[in-house]
């Protein structure tokens, strides 16, 4: 038939032009490490403005990161404070007249990459600028940035910083920082080029809108301090790294030692010859054994960022060998899962998320005022049923805001804890102990209906709402939902199920607090610092981090002082300066948390990176635990090199 | 032999509520230069055999027999290609309603001038458009009007542009389908008379089609009339006019006015024409016949002479 | 006709205001703001929340942001996107029309001018295996769920066959050798495409007006036809034009795909309303007419049914021609083409104002002058219409 024949034909020169077009096809014969990524950068004309406000994504921390110093790093599997820009350690903070000081001595002869030494000036010139106070605003200009600056430049802390000489800084504290605000905090910070940027920040406080004019300036060739520089962003299709030719520390070996139980307990870096070939050593490295030893490089000459319309069709790159990794912040979902662990040459590490979700209360009402209540909620809750059955065993159980993946700071559950929790038992089991519990507290129970009609008060109870993140924002905090009000209608309460968006759920619980229980989860950092923020009563006004109003509920703190004591306990963590002290504090705070159950951790999930092993590897560091996995190390390219093959 | 001789044709319907016999066993035949005249009540199947000749019927039609012989060559036979040459340049038509033959995106003359270079392949395209300036004059159009659409044209002018493009290619037949229906009086009179001028001064023959006795009374040499799908009466104008033999067509005599004649009522054909779908028994007129027999109920009347040149399809005809 | 041109462009005014201003309302009432992102971030202090609604203007009650944004508006100041401060709207849409455009104004003309032709011949030939297989091939792909289809697609041709990429509109490692913009080769295409139309079109209009006989008339068509693809074949392959020839090259062999699906999903549409409309036609006397005249069968179809069938095509065509800036979300999405849909999408969920109500606005623009153009082809075509 003539249509027949027309069709034939049309395929035919479609495969054709697909030939005639294509020049050959990708080219991996180039020494350049290829990644996807599936969202796209934003505001990718400087690193200044990358960092600041909304445009503050993960993407943009993926091409952007690495390519500033900090006085200090975080070691990689240990994540302890090292120092990197600085020499050594700083010195101990002492009290200068109304100001808490601490002195920092830089290494000699790091360069940017356009041969510019680094020198305090820098470092001086950095803090300073961010912390000048914005003339439109009157506030601390890092506040006004936005996004990493207030963390990185706390105006509240810092007063200023002075070069001493040409290598060797002061910080001048107003108050006395802790762990968090010091080696966690600002020596973590990055350090700018001032050459580079002194003048265009001159003109941008001149002008009326000092945010908007900084954040304007055009960027990319800003000299580099790290294994790459900026290079190239194509909007909608990739971004690309070059390797910094001028790296200072290319050939550094860092090495981390492992003790009998293989826990880490030891670092130490051989800078090369141009850093004078420094050894630096932290923990124990003598009678211990080397985990792992990594050569810094860059190894490749370039790093190319593949935009992808979707999660899925990144993956589907590396299945077909497009990219070499896949930038991944969200796990797979279960079928993406499986082809990728079934494709030959494809390697899905999994690690332990940074990260935590939960199930909060509004302590200010009843019931949510008792901690019988809320202890009765969570042992109803079947954390393993959900995760093991329903959520095909792709999330983790959670006990404790802190993550187990972070090892120093996490504190496990004792026996009778977990006795508590009602791990282990059956749904009628937990029912009937919940009912048990709140009956015993005074909560009156109509047996014929199976329902709480009342609190030991005598306020009746009245039907509560439970907001939790819908299927298409989150499923596995949907299915948590689902699983908590089928589990607390069972116990005897009347709950109706609300899910919602991320802005539904954020405007009730954080800007209006018009919430009974609500859903949601937090991406944390290596300090808990959080836990003063989620549980601080300073924290519990609308817009603050902790909208369920603390660590108790008011009744509770009159009776008990529950409130007072946590936040006096967190203040002490916060000002901390001994990591062991530290800790014994962090695990109290976690114990007072499990103790009144002011929130319920649902699960954790894990950290999923995939990636081609026949064609990359990280010279072993895949094969150990890595908190947050390889994306959160922004892919690793420093050490990253591409093995021989075809 | 006659120029165009059209026997026994047979012509369904195929419709969802059954077989429709919209023409039963139609003879007739036209010479050169003559005029004939088919009258009968909407519905008879007038318009369906003018199609019929043409080969323009629907889908669902089914000829089942017959033969139309133009010049020699039986169209019912030819194949499609064959029939696209005979149509327009052998026969052509004015179609009922002309306002709507006509493609409203076009230019009038444009239209014209595309069935002459179709058929004529070899004019150019000036000398074609010289004719259809003939035409129009022919007609009694402006010729300038060549380039105007066709809704700039008032009705009557438009069934002149209708007629001058059934003239276009110098057809040896003229199928005119009510070609005066929608205009009023005077229009109709003025037009009748100069396609009739025209027909006689080409040498044309033309068969119109009307339900409008006094139409074909002006212009037709013969008339035929048809009822239910069969033709009933044939003969000369005159002779159907002064001694119709047909009941029928008696009745259709009496049912028109006249403006000489003495004052009288308007006699009326009781009942409906019948049901194509399952026609009366033997003559179809018979259940509004009022000297109908129990004959005419059985066996169907052949059309046959009862004057010279006068047939009708009667077994009790009237005048004979 | 000057009358009705300045009546419709004030009405096309005051539309486009209504229209501001109920989207600027409709994204405004969601709940919450862009500021809500920093509820993510433990460490961040909430007066860095309170200082980036002022620097967006957000702490401004809601009339007073209205008036802003209108007083902006009016000067043609779309205004500063706030998920990529502070990148103005403008330039953002700038940067992603070109290629959504291009991939959506090629796929466009190619599936109305298959549906204006399959709806054509099945409406004529009806009940032929054409007419049953068009249709129901149509229907289908037309009802399919999108982005299984769009994947499914992909991974026929580009995974298992490998005739094709998987998706983006550019090879990054080909890319990367040299500093050309993309948008600086998908601009030279609109460019050069456009030119060879523009030429066709002219071409065959001026073979009308001379009223050329068939014959020499298709013979100057094809003549027309071979003089722009030789043209467009040397610039693409052509020494002299490198590198922008092979990079046009690449973004034609990854277009491919995404306009042979979106064609494919779309073309039913056209086809059955131009079925239909040809079946309201076909019903004319002047069809009849036209065959009576003894013209030939391809003749009185197209010439004379499809001619007056395409009316109601035009319209739809025009307003199809303008959503092409829309862009496609699935489309977007599924072939890695981040275009104007995906903003919108991207830019209505994370409540960057700005940005969303000034990509609704672009939108509009373009849908009510379309609608302008597409009345006035409308009266150019059928000349029984004209305005007073």
């Amino acid at each position: 038939m003539k249509h027949l024949r027309f069709l034939a034909l049309a395929v035919l020169s479609l495969a054709l032009l697909g030939f005639g077009l294509n020049y050959g096809g990708t080219a991996q014969e180039e020494n350049v490490f290829i990644t996807a990524i599936h969202s796209d950068l934003k505001g990718a004309h400087s690193y200044i403005s990358s960092n600041a406000g909304p445009n503050n994504t993960v993407w943009n921390f993926y091409v952007w990161s690495g390519t500033h110093p900090s006085l200090y790093t975080l070691s990689t599997l240990g994540l302890q404070p090292v120092p990197a820009l600085a020499k050594d350690f700083a010195s101990p903070l002492t009290q200068e007249g109304d100001f808490w000081v601490s002195t920092v001595e830089l290494l000699q002869g790091v360069q940017w990459s356009d041969g510019t030494e680094i020198t305090a000036e820098d470092v001086a010139w950095t803090f300073n600028s961010f912390l000048r106070t914005n003339p439109a605003t009157g506030n601390a200009f890092s506040l006004d940035l936005g996004g990493n600056y207030p963390a990185w430049y706390d105006a509240e802390f810092i007063d200023r910083v002075e070069a001493v000489d040409k290598y060797t800084v002061k910080f001048y504290f107003k108050k006395k920082p802790g762990l968090a605000r010091w080696e966690f905090g600002a020596l973590l910070s990055p350090i700018f080029p001032k050459h580079y940027w002194e003048a265009r920040f001159e003109e941008a406080f001149a002008s009326e809108d000092p945010v908007k004019t900084l954040l304007a300036f055009e960027g990319q060739d800003e000299p580099s301090a790290g294994a790459f520089q900026f290079s190239r962003w194509e909007p909608g299709a990739f971004a690309e790294v070059v390797a910094n030719p001028n790296y200072s520390f290319r050939g550094t070996i860092t090495r981390e030692y492992r003790d009998a139980e293989g826990k880490i307990v030891g670092y130490e870096e051989v800078l090369p010859e141009n850093l004078g070939g420094l050894v630096r050593t932290v923990g124990t490295t003598e009678g211990v054994e080397v985990a792992l030893e990594l050569e810094t490089g860059p190894f490749v000459d370039a790093v190319l960022y593949n935009l992808y319309g979707s999660q899925a069709s990144a993956a589907l790159a590396v299945v077909a060998g497009e990219v070499d990794y896949h930038f991944n912040p969200l796990g797979y979902g279960f079928e993406t899962l499986r082809q990728l662990e079934e494709t030959p040459g494809v390697r899905v590490l999994r690690n332990a998320s940074n990260g935590v979700f939960y199930l909060s209360f509004n302590l200010r009402k009843s019931p949510f005022n008792y901690v019988e209540f809320r202890r009765a909620v969570r042992c109803v809750i079947d954390k393993e049923f959900v995760a093991d059955q329903l959520l095909a065993g792709l999330v983790i159980p959670a006990y404790s805001p802190v993550p187990p993946g972070n090892a120093f700071w996490h504190r496990p559950l004792t026996e009778e804890e977990k006795a508590e929790a009602c791990i282990g038992l059956t749904e009628e089991e937990r029912i009937a102990r919940a009912r048990q519990l709140l009956i015993d507290a005074g909560f009156q129970f109509d047996a014929e209906k199976e329902l709480f009609v009342a609190d030991p008060e005598g306020n009746p109870i009245t039907e509560m709402e439970l907001l939790h993140p819908n299927a298409a924002y989150d499923n596995n905090r949907n299915i948590f939902g689902l699983h908590i009000v089928d589990r607390l209608q069972k116990l005897g309460f009347p709950v109706r199920d609300v899910p919602a968006g991320f802005n539904n759920i954020v405007t009730l619980v954080f800007d209006e607090q018009d919430f009974d229980m609500w859903q949601l989860g937090w991406g944390l950092g290596v300090y808990p610092d959080y836990l003063e923020a989620f549980f601080h009563s300073r924290n519990t006004a609308p817009g603050g981090n902790a909208p369920q109003g603390g660590v108790c509920s008011p009744r509770e703190n009159e009776l008990t002082g529950c409130q007072e004591e946590f936040d006096r306990l967190a203040d002490q963590f916060l000002a901390e300066q001994d990591a062991r002290k530290a800790q014994q504090i962090a695990f109290e705070l976690q114990r007072l948390v499990f103790e009144w159950a002011a929130y319920v951790p649902t699960h954790y999930v894990q950290q999923q990176d995939a990636y081609r092993a026949d064609r990359i590897n990280w010279q072993g560091l895949e094969e150990f635990p890595v908190l947050d996995g390889i994306q959160a190390g922004a892919g690793y390219r420093g050490i990253v090199k591409k093995t021989a093959s075809q | 032999m006659a120029l165009l001789e059209v026997k026994d044709v047979t012509v369904h319907f195929r419709t969802k509520r059954g077989e429709v016999q919209a023409l039963d066993r139609v003879s007739f035949a036209l010479e050169r230069g003559e005029a004939l005249g088919l009258v009968g009540e909407s519905g008879c199947g007038k318009t369906t055999l003018a199609l019929t000749i043409m080969r323009l019927l629907a889908e669902n039609a089914r000829i089942l027999g017959g033969h139309i012989w133009f010049k020699g060559t039986d169209l019912l036979a030819l194949p499609e290609e064959a029939m696209r040459h005979v149509r327009w340049k052998g026969i052509s038509m004015v179609f009922q309603a002309a306002m709507n033959a006509l493609n409203p995106v076009y230019r009038v003359g444009d239209q014209i001038v595309e069935a002459i270079l179709t058929h004529e392949p070899k004019v150019t395209v000036r000398e074609a458009r010289e004719r259809v300036a003939e035409l129009f004059r022919l007609v009694g159009l402006d010729p300038k009007r060549m380039d105007h659409y066709p809704h700039e044209f008032s009705g009557g002018m438009r069934q002149r542009a209708v007629i001058a493009m059934a003239l276009a290619c110098h057809p040896d037949v003229i199928l005119a389908d009510e070609p005066t229906t929608a205009l009023d009086v005077i229009i109709q009179d003025r037009i009748l008379h100069r396609l009739d001028e025209i027909r006689k001064q080409l040498n044309m023959s033309i068969i119109y089609i009307s339900h409008d006795i006094a139409v074909i009374a002006e212009v037709a040499d013969t008339v035929g009339v048809m009822y239910a799908g069969k033709l009933v009466e044939i003969g000369p104008t005159e002779a159907i006019f002064r001694r119709p033999h047909h009941p029928y067509t008696e009745g259709l005599m009496g049912a028109f006015p006249s403006v000489r004649g003495p004052k009288r009522e308007l006699a009326t054909i009781p009942g409906e024409p019948p049901n194509l779908l399952n026609p009366p028994s033997g003559c179809r007129f018979h259940p509004r016949c009022p000297y109908a027999t129990a004959r005419c109920k059985a066996e169907e009347p052949p059309l046959v002479p009862f004057e010279v040149g006068h047939l009708a399809a009667c077994w009790h005809p009237r005048n004979a | 006709m000057w009358k009705f041109l300045i009546r419709r462009v004030l009405q096309i005014v005051l539309t486009l205001y209504l229209f501001a201003t109920i989207v600027f309302f409709i994204v405004y009432l969601q709940p919450g703001d862009i500021s809500q992102v920093y509820i993510n971030n433990p460490k961040l202090p909430p007066e860095a929340r309170e200082a980036l609604k002022r620097q967006l203007g957000l702490d401004q009650p809601p009339h007073i942001q209205y008036l802003n944004f209108m007083r902006n508006l009016v000067t043609g100041n779309l205004g500063i996107s706030f998920s990529e401060y502070p990148r103005p709207v403008w330039d953002i849409i700038k940067e992603r029309l070109p290629r959504t455009v291009a991939l959506f104004l090629i796929a466009t003309l190619i599936y109305y001018a298959l549906g204006f032709h399959l709806g054509k011949l099945i409406a004529w030939r009806r009940k032929g295996l054409l007419d049953y297989s068009a249709t129901i091939v149509g229907v289908v792909l037309f009802t399919v769920y999108t982005p299984w289809f769009a994947y499914l697609i992909i991974w026929i041709f580009g995974y298992k066959l490998g005739w094709f990429p998987l998706g983006k509109f550019l090879d990054p490692v080909l890319w990367r050798r040299y500093d050309v913009p993309a948008n600086e080769v998908f601009g030279l295409m609109l460019t050069v495409g456009g030119a060879a139309i523009l030429f066709l079109l002219a071409v065959y209009v001026l073979g009308r007006k001379l009223h050329l006989p068939p014959l020499p008339r298709a013979l100057m068509n094809f003549g027309a036809l071979g003089l722009a693809g030789g043209s467009v074949a040397y610039l693409l392959w052509g020494p002299e034009f490198q590198p922008y020839g092979l990079l046009a090259r690449d973004i034609l062999w990854h277009m491919v795909l995404p306009v042979t699906t979106v064609t494919l999903i779309a073309f039913g549409g056209a086809m059955l309303l131009m079925r239909d409309s040809m079946l309201e036609v076909i019903k004319e006397d002047y069809v009849l007419a036209a065959k009576a005249k003894g013209l030939p069968d391809k003749v009185v179809r197209d010439k004379h049914a499809a001619r007056n069938a395409l009316l109601p095509m035009i319209t739809s065509f025009v307003l199809a021609l303008a959503f092409v800036v829309d862009g496609g979300i699935i489309t977007e999405t599924v072939f890695s083409w981040k275009g104007m849909g995906l903003t919108l999408l991207d830019a209505v969920t994370n409540e960057d104002l700005p940005l969303a109500v000034g990509t609704f606005v672009f939108t509009g623009i373009f849908a009510l002058i379309a609608h302008l153009i597409a009345d006035i082809a409308y009266a150019y075509l059928d000349p029984r219409i004209r305005y007073e």
